[in-house]
């Protein structure tokens, strides 16, 4: 490895060294505050860094790309790393997080994330999967004092360690089908003219198998609500948007590769996938009385309209996917920001009955809230509509109307349980409410994701040119 | 339609107005009073570019202003905003019901700043709707409308509030997805026919849609009809009616549902006119059988309000019948019913809710001898309730006798059927003036008569009911050239249902 190469990775690099450094640091000065407002600036610096520091080289090592396309996803997964730190500065007090180890351990997941993102190789995914797989596992159960958060942390590892096997086995099949990790090469060589040979079939099986359990679409979505529920809220919002977005991402630049006849082979199972995902999640989430597992649930739907854009593919399925992750990135923390900066001593307000009435006695956070619910629900003018949109329009131009209509449905449904925390926030009977007025820091997250929805919401044009921008091909 | 060399943005600034009023109001929510007056003010001055637009009139080619702005380009939608002399009147109806709104709702106590703040929001959703012409900004304000009304029912209503604002909700937003769906393949359809992928409303009248009229028409049709709204969609309309406070019912009856025929005459009837044609007869069916249906169901209601709310219902049918005659004439009155419907269902909740204050009760059984007891009151539950009943000389009458002029002309069997139906809106309409202003029954001993502040709020409403009853040509002059326009483009086209 070079030295040029090495500086391309100099985001991911800053990541790694924050965490290893705050670790150290943490060791012998263990301030909880201090250390995480370093890993807030290291997330930063990465960020920054892979805005503004082109890399001198397309990729490193023939592993990880340094594209603009991998930079994007860097930005993305650095800022939510950071903004989980700033929401862990009071919760993660309250509960009495390890400071050294919790800040460390989420910027290797921002690192773990942005390496999968712009993986170029099979290898490459699979190291970059289970490094913040592997952390997660931790952050999940991070609160030694929380029965459902150790619930959580098994159940997750439990789930995850099956995909791990699924994912290992299916790289290993397409491996000794084609010969190469390299990606485009070994989507090219798995598939000829009739479609997907039996082997690579198999091994596409099993790797979308690992990819419904990491980012839960139904028949693999068992685990979800509980890890939502038992987690902390900062990194559930951290697991909710990078460690799902992370891998579609990579799936972007893992199915163009693939030949018509070959992608046709899929199209059945990622239709099907998408549907019963879209389905299944919906009806579920309506009968969720629990805000963390309703998002849960949700998260599943949302998963659905995400692969419904990724199976129309081309640059509208494509960036399409892009802007949703983005979109869903921003709406999921600042939904969980609300919550984390509603929560006293630890004790966060799952409830929808511990949120009755608060909408006048917080309207600040509540009215955020609020809007953070309607862009999940794809109600305009938040962002949420306009990535609905474009998934729908992805849809409904690769002539996949029935998608279309079956996400249309969804949303529909989905209406009813997004507006109940509303409707339970402001039309409940008003209680004597104590939760706590919310740090500076978490009003600053909050407000930080309020003007992303409102601004993507009614100028998404940037964005919009930058996604274009960035893909590859 | 070339842009007008005005330089003053006037239709953005509609818009913005109001919404600039929203923060406001959300910014010194500590300062109920402020908020109340920076409400009154914004509405007025809303009202007053509505009446110099008015005044100014139009250009050559009929627009009274027209805007254009690129806005989101990868998508091809712009920020266009068109005022045509049907939207001018719609503008103006928002503006001053808004006024009147305002001026009802003054002593609203619970929560005051978020509720002018909403009141502010809703109007801003309002006038986007009326005055966009590109798909998707149009879809943006359509949707814009219904989270303060929703908020409005469910936050400020009466009874089962939640129950309502979410089933109106659920209702609309059913059929603006599928409309939503349908601009979408509308858009897809034009782009790859044309290469030019926009949502402009003018361009994708050219489009050639083939096979997939009828499904698209339908998209659109659905969205529009429920909100309207036509029998067998109605069904949010009398909850939602009932359980929204005094402001929201107002807002409702007067200005919620008539975007939704305003939808079907800028967009769904435009755009598809080879199907609309040959939907036309449906559309009749349908409004026929709104008008009889909803009248009936209005005859056996005791709750004043609800009864009223049907009446809406079957008002609108009213109106969708003049907009389905495919008659100049019939249209224009279609229209005209609009803004006499808005601004007489408008009073007509504005006194029950007074009424309500005073006695306590919406209760046919329970109510009676108000003449006695409050005079004012009563005269003016009187006179709307008339113009409602579509007395001539009031503001209803001049509406659907040109429905009824028109429909006669085009279609004499089926004005035959409609007429009828005036019958049983007197009968309604006389049962409850009769069983609220007479009887032996005084609900309320002593109660008082209508204050200055309510005064305030009835009077404008009752000279516009005289206005339009008396004098509706200067209201019907905007309407002639685009009305032309639309209904020949309507009648131009060949073709039957598939």
């Amino acid at each position: 490895m070079s030295g040029l190469e090495l500086y391309a990775l100099l985001p991911q690099l800053i990541l790694l060294f924050g965490s290893l450094s705050v670790l150290m640091i943490g060791a012998w000065n263990p301030t909880r505050r201090p250390l995480l407002l370093i890993g807030v600036v290291t997330a930063a610096t990465a960020a920054i860094a892979a805005a503004f520091w082109p890399a001198p080289v397309a990729e490193v090592a023939r592993m990880f790309g340094c594209g603009p396309y991998a930079r994007f996803f860097t930005v993305l997964w650095s800022l939510a790393a950071g903004l989980c730190l700033l929401l862990s500065l009071r919760y993660g007090a309250n509960r009495k997080f390890p400071g050294g180890e919790y800040t460390s351990l989420v910027l290797f997941a921002a690192a773990g994330m942005s390496l999968l993102s712009s993986a170029t190789s099979l290898l490459g995914i699979f190291l970059g999967l289970e490094s913040f797989t592997l952390v997660l596992y931790i952050l999940i159960a991070i609160d030694k004092n929380c029965l459902l958060g150790a619930e959580a942390g098994l159940k997750y590892l439990a789930m995850g360690i099956i995909a791990t096997g699924l994912l290992g086995f299916g790289i290993a099949l397409i491996y000794a089908a084609t010969g190469t990790f390299h990606l485009p090469e070994a989507m090219a060589k798995l598939g000829t003219e009739q479609g997907l040979p039996p082997i690579g079939l198999l091994g596409w099986g099993m790797l979308l198998a690992a990819v419904g359990f990491k980012v839960s679409l139904v028949p693999f979505h068992l685990w979800t609500p509980d890890v939502y529920q038992g987690a902390p809220a900062p990194v559930t919002a951290l697991l909710s948007t990078g460690a799902k977005g992370s891998l579609l991402a990579a799936l972007i630049l893992l199915l163009p590769g693939l030949s018509t006849a070959s992608f046709a082979d899929l199209t059945p199972v990622l239709w099907m996938l998408a549907v019963v995902s879209m389905l299944v999640g919906s009806l579920c989430a309506l009968r969720q009385t629990n805000f963390k597992r309703m998002l849960a649930y949700s998260s599943v739907v949302h998963m659905g309209y995400v692969l419904t854009a990724l199976l129309t593919g081309g640059n509208h399925g494509f960036g399409a996917v892009i802007f949703y992750l983005v979109v869903y990135t921003v709406a999921n923390f600042g939904a969980f920001g609300v919550i984390t900066s509603f929560a006293l001593q630890g004790q966060e307000p799952q409830e929808y009955a511990d949120l009755s009435g608060l909408g006048y006695h917080h309207p600040r956070r509540s009215t955020a809230l609020a809007l953070f619910m309607l862009s999940l629900a794809g109600v305009p003018p938040t962002a949420g509509f306009i990535g609905k949109f474009g998934i729908f329009y992805a849809a409904v131009d690769a002539g996949y109307q029935g998608l279309a209509l079956m996400g249309v449905l969804a949303s529909l449904l989905s209406i009813y349980y997004y507006l109940r925390p509303i409707i339970v926030l402001f039309m409940a009977d008003e209680r004597s409410a104590c939760l706590h007025h919310g740090s500076v820091e978490e009003n600053g997250v909050i407000a930080f994701c309020l003007a992303a929805v409102l601004f993507l919401g009614l100028y998404p044009g940037p964005l919009l040119d930058l996604v274009t921008l960035i893909l590859p091909g | 339609m070339t842009s007008t060399a005005t330089y003053i943005p006037w239709l953005t600034l509609l818009i913005a107005l109001p919404l600039a009023g929203t923060l406001i109001c959300l910014i010194f929510r500590r300062l109920p009073t402020a908020c109340r007056w920076w409400t009154l003010i914004s509405t007025l001055v809303v009202l007053g570019v509505a009446i110099g637009l008015f005044l100014q009139g139009p250009t050559i080619d009929g627009w009274y202003g027209f805007e254009d702005v690129p806005w989101i380009d990868r998508f091809g939608c712009r920020w266009t905003l068109a005022m045509d002399g049907i939207s001018l009147l719609m503008v103006a109806l928002t503006g001053f019901l808004q006024v009147v709104v305002t001026i009802i709702s003054w002593r609203q106590k619970k929560h005051t700043a978020l509720f002018f703040c909403l009141l502010l929001l809703l109007e801003s959703g309002l006038l986007g709707v009326f005055l966009a012409t590109d798909l998707i900004l149009f879809y943006l304000f359509w949707e814009m409308m219904l989270i303060p009304m929703f908020f409005l029912i469910g936050v400020w209503g009466h009874g089962q509030k939640v129950y309502a604002a979410v089933k109106f909700f659920i209702f609309t937003l059913t059929g603006s997805l599928l409309m939503l769906l349908a601009m979408i393949a509308l858009y897809l359809l034009h782009g790859q026919q044309t290469g030019d992928y926009t949502f402009a409303l003018e361009a994708l009248k050219q489009t050639r849609l083939g096979p997939w009229e009828p499904w698209l028409y339908g998209g659109f049709m659905l969205a529009f009809l429920v909100k309207l709204p036509v029998v067998p969609l109605h069904t949010w309309l009398p909850d939602a009616h009932t359980m929204a406070p005094t402001a929201g019912s107002l807002d409702l009856a007067g200005l919620l549902l008539k975007t939704g025929a305003f939808g079907i005459l800028r967009f769904a009837f435009p755009l598809f006119p080879t199907t609309a044609r040959a939907s036309l007869p449906l559309l009749i069916a349908m409004a026929l059988i709104g008008m009889y249906y909803a009248a009936w169901i209005a005859w056996r209601q005791n709750d004043i309000k609800r009864l009223i709310a049907y009446s809406s219902v079957s008002h609108l049918g009213v109106v969708l019948l003049g907009m389905a005659s495919g008659n100049a004439i019939a249209l224009q009155g279609a229209i005209l019913l609009m803004a006499c419907h808005g601004i007489t269902t408008g009073a007509m909740f504005a006194v029950i809710s007074m009424l309500h204050r005073r006695t306590g009760t919406r209760d046919l059984d329970r109510l009676g001898g108000l003449w006695q007891t409050t005079p004012v009151l009563a005269a003016f539950f009187l006179f709307f309730a008339l113009a409602s009943l579509g007395l001539p000389g009031l503001a209803n009458f001049s509406g659907e006798i040109l429905v009824f002029a028109g429909v006669f002309q085009q279609q004499p069997l089926w004005g035959a059927l409609a007429l009828p139906g005036m019958v049983f809106t007197a009968a309604y309409i006389l049962r409850m003036v009769q069983g609220t202003l007479w009887g032996s029954r005084p609900s309320c001993r002593a109660c008082p008569d209508l204050s200055w502040g309510e005064l305030t709020a009835l009077i404008p409403l009752a000279v516009m009911t005289l206005w339009l009853g008396v004098a509706p040509g200067m209201f019907l002059e905007p309407l002639h050239g685009p009305v032309k326009l639309l209904v020949d483009s309507l009648m131009a086209a060949q073709g039957g249902l598939p």
